[in-house]
């Protein structure tokens, strides 16, 4: 017995060597890499050692990291973690709660947020609003804000989850507006279908379906007709679609459906950037990347500014402020406008008011943001904008007018950059 | 070096071994003292020098004592010991509690001193009170000079102990030094204990401290009774799990060099009195200072009277022991008054009611003292303190309440369970100790802890870009 312990001892330890040193070895040896597809990041490379690095400790912060980015099998072991903590039933994992048929939902904390931050875009946008309200009129101005997964689907989060985000911004927006009619929360109407696919299971963005309510929304909002929702051809492009919710938390769970709603109006002239790059569809399929780029399907990657050319022929054009939420919610207005002015703030390297002056023909516009990215948005100072800048036909010859000047400089630089 | 790092498990240890085991007998102690250097410089380029100060200074007091003796001249051994016992002292007041004493003197009009903001050295605390009790040893009789300096290096810096303990005198390894065999059977039980501690660290404490650390961030509004309780309860397992962890990992990783080291906690949270408890948490911490403070100062040979003072001195040194601040004197001094009272009359009391009592009562005590000792991490302590004890703003439970007790369910259930002796007792039942089938049990279970404690580590710089965001 006792001899037969000890060898059962000494096949432990020379598995334990095996494995550990095993391991070690091949972690030493196997090829580095320099990128992570799934963390969408750099990965950290062998750091140089230096005298200083040593004595102040970098170094050994940075080669810790190194192993850790480097670990032999890395990706199989986020995936063990994921599986584990499902095992050990938690309802969250890295900030994403696991939701019920397989909903991967963001959570949000109010730490995430930044009071003083919010308050300046509350402003921004309402200044922006009121602004175009004076050029165009009430009835030609529209704003919509588009909730997180987590507020909309609330029947499909874990027991006693919640969360507290969003309700009050978008109210301080309508306190600050001329016509608070025209700022629309689209949580109440997309709460009506909560319980179909208006959002994906493993992205944070809104379904086309969902993109189909909020349009539903806003054809009421301006007194217009919907088509039935079945009077689209419906056309799944990728069944096979894993989003930014899934790489944050490899839970292993449904693939997303990503789906294009044909229409009569679909044939389009789009210009990317001025000439950047150019299509007669919205959808581009093979932008698309597998894995979580799929939604990129929807004119592609996240561009400052689009034009959109119809066959609609209603002689109305429109400005669209939007973030990446309109991108799938844009093709259901192809018959609406004959042309469509897609500018992202986040991209864009001109300010909303050189945008407007370029193109003058504008007759509505449109505001689209995610609640919970607008809280966070650091890029809307483009949309300082102030009427009298689309009479300013004659910036450069106009000699100094107090406060213009700064206003006038930039528009002569972006006349300069808009010149091919 | 942390032990529960991809450093140290798949570089630092298999490096260690190897050199150890290739080496001949008498070259081992100096890879000991060599590698235990390097694992220290590691987090403390700097401060490395200190530890190595240390070991010089008491190893010269170590030799200065035993030739005083030989000579027959006490004063002198005992000047050698004084010595020792102010510069160690001296570094760690200077280190760790300078700028404690100087808002304590803030206080005195007229006298304002900066605070000097030096960095705590990683394990002063543990080593300064290890390289003492060699001179003091020595002093007594109880061990005999070490006059090998690789050797006494060896035992200063033992990268196994050095950073958080248990406190190991000198005079439990002194032989082990010299003359320890390694072994098939220790060499096993080390892997097996260090893996346990391992899992106790990274799958239990780490994950007990995520709920810990949101709850202490609440403010006073969100702070329901449920949620106050919920996270004294969870810090006190988080750190026992995070401590014993540690001791494990310490006693395994001594077990595979050939050293057998004191155990350290053996199940604190079934006392049944906090006297059993103080005998049970942190037993290395505890022997020091009956020892070393407690024995000398006469403990309870002198009388009520100084008895009570003497309890008072050493948990009030206890207490301050843990940290730079008031809050772990509070804690000290909370502990020094319940054990008076349980050695004056509620002991007895204790012993006298049925078991589950007097682990309720216990374990109350041991909780709220936890809280005490973890204000300095809390967001709002006071409002803490007043929600624990149903004076808080935030009313019983809330939702938010549900929500993480729910979500940490099962991990809570898991500590709770892994905090008794009741897998322990269940598995010597059904699988007696020393035989095939119980070590075969203990191996395949502690690899999937192993694996699992890896993929955590791992998870742990997990950190995806998500453009979109941005």
């Amino acid at each position: 017995m006792d001899t037969y312990l000890k060898k059962v001892r000494v096949l432990f330890i020379i598995f334990f060597v095996l494995l550990v040193g095993g391991f070690s070895i091949w972690s030493f040896l196997s090829p580095k890499k320099a990128y992570s597809d799934m963390e969408n990041r750099k990965l950290e490379t062998l750091p140089k050692v230096t005298g200083k690095s040593i004595v102040s400790g970098s170094f050994q912060k940075k080669y810790e990291a190194y192993l850790s980015d480097q670990i032999f099998l890395r990706e199989n072991w986020v995936r063990f973690y994921a599986q584990m903590q499902c095992f050990l039933q938690k309802k969250e994992i890295n900030g994403v709660y696991l939701g019920k048929e397989g909903y991967l939902i963001e959570k949000y904390e109010e730490s995430d947020f930044d009071k003083g931050l919010e308050k300046a875009n509350t402003g921004l946008l309402a200044d922006f609003l009121n602004a175009s309200f004076q050029v165009l009129g009430e009835d030609h101005v529209s704003c919509l804000f588009v909730p997180s997964k987590v507020e909309v689907l609330k029947e499909k989060l874990p027991a006693y989850a919640g969360t507290d985000s969003g309700e009050g911004i978008i109210e301080q927006v309508k306190k600050k507006v001329l016509h608070e009619n025209r700022v629309v929360d689209l949580k109440a109407a997309l709460s009506e279908h909560e319980k179909e696919y208006i959002y994906y299971r493993t992205d944070h963005h809104w379904t086309t379906l969902g993109a189909y309510y909020g349009f539903q929304a806003y054809q009421k909002l301006n007194g217009e007709r919907t088509p039935e929702v079945h009077s689209y051809q419906r056309e799944t492009a990728f069944d096979d679609f894993f989003g930014t919710t899934y790489n944050k938390a490899h839970v292993r769970t449904k693939a997303d459906e990503v789906d294009i709603f044909h229409t009569d109006s679909e044939a389009v002239r789009i210009d990317g950037n001025d000439g950047e790059f150019s299509s007669e569809s919205f959808y581009f399929k093979n932008a698309a990347k597998k894995g979580f780029d799929r939604y990129a399907l929807f004119f592609s990657k996240n561009t400052g500014k689009i034009i959109v050319d119809t066959e609609a022929h209603t002689g109305k054009t429109l400005l669209v402020v939007k973030d990446s939420f309109a991108n799938c919610f844009v093709p259901f207005l192809s018959a609406s406008y004959d042309r469509i002015i897609m500018v992202d703030c986040r991209y864009t390297k001109t300010r909303i008011g050189s945008i407007w002056k370029e193109y003058p023909e504008i007759t509505d516009v449109l505001v689209l943001f995610n609640d919970t990215k607008f809280r966070q948005d650091t890029h809307l100072s483009v949309l300082k904008f102030r009427p009298e800048e689309l009479e300013q036909e004659k910036t450069e010859e106009k000699p100094e007018e107090s406060e213009d000047d700064d206003d006038s400089e930039e528009d002569f630089l972006d006349d300069l950059i808009s010149l091919d | 070096m942390v032990f529960s790092s991809l450093l140290f498990l798949f570089r630092f240890l298999p490096v260690v071994l190897l050199l150890y085991y290739l080496a001949p007998r008498r070259l081992r102690n100096f890879i000991l003292f060599a590698a235990s250097l390097f694992f220290y410089a590691w987090g403390e380029p700097v401060y490395v020098l200190l530890i190595l100060f240390s070991t010089m200074v008491d190893y010269t007091a170590g030799r200065a004592v035993a030739h005083f003796k030989e000579a027959g001249r006490e004063k002198g051994a005992k000047l050698a010991v004084l010595c020792s016992a102010v510069i160690n002292l001296g570094a760690l007041g200077v280190f760790k509690y300078a700028d404690f004493f100087l808002s304590v003197i803030d206080h005195v009009p007229a006298v304002h001193i900066a605070p000097i903001h030096l960095t705590l050295p990683i394990g002063i605390s543990f080593y300064t009170f290890q390289t003492m009790s060699y001179t003091i040893d020595v002093y007594r009789g109880d061990a005999r000079v070490q006059k090998n300096f690789i050797t006494f290096g060896a035992y200063v810096a033992l990268f196994p102990q050095l950073i958080a303990g248990p406190i190991v005198r000198y005079k439990t390894v002194a032989e082990q030094l010299d003359s320890r065999k390694e072994s098939v059977e220790l060499f096993t039980q080390g892997i097996l204990r260090f893996m346990a501690g391992l899992g106790k660290k990274v799958l239990l404490a780490n994950q007990l401290g995520e709920l810990q650390k949101t709850i202490f961030a609440m403010q006073a509004d969100s702070l329901t009774m449920m949620a106050a309780w919920l996270g004294a309860i969870t810090f006190s397992l988080q750190l026992y799990f995070d401590f014993s962890g540690y001791s494990d990992m310490a006693i395994g990783l001594g077990k595979m060099f050939g050293f057998e080291f004191l155990e350290n906690f053996h199940y604190p949270y079934e006392s049944k009195s906090i006297t059993e408890f103080w005998r049970r948490w942190h037993i290395s911490l505890g022997t020091w200072f009956r020892e070393y403070v407690y024995i000398p100062l006469g403990g309870n040979r002198k009388g009520t009277g100084r008895w009570i003072l003497n309890i008072a001195v050493v948990w009030g040194l206890t207490g301050i022991w843990h940290g730079a601040a008031w809050c772990f004197v509070i804690w000290g001094i909370y502990y020094g008054v319940l054990l008076a009272i349980e050695k004056l009359f509620l002991g007895n009391l204790l012993t006298r009611l049925p078991g589950i009592l007097a682990r309720i009562y216990t374990l109350f005590i041991v909780v709220t003292g936890w809280a005490i000792f973890s204000w300095l991490d809390m967001a709002d302590s006071i409002g803490f303190m007043k929600a624990m004890f149903g004076l808080g703003k935030a009313g019983i439970a809330d939702r938010e309440s549900m929500y993480l007790f729910l979500n940490y369910g099962v991990i809570l259930g898991a500590s709770v369970l892994g905090a008794t002796s009741l897998v322990s007792s269940l598995a010597n039942r059904c699988l007696p100790e020393n035989t095939v089938r119980r070590e075969i049990a203990s191996m395949v279970f502690m690899v999937a802890v192993f694996v699992t404690s890896v993929a955590c580590l791992v998870n742990l710089s997990y950190n995806p870009f998500l453009y979109f965001r941005f």
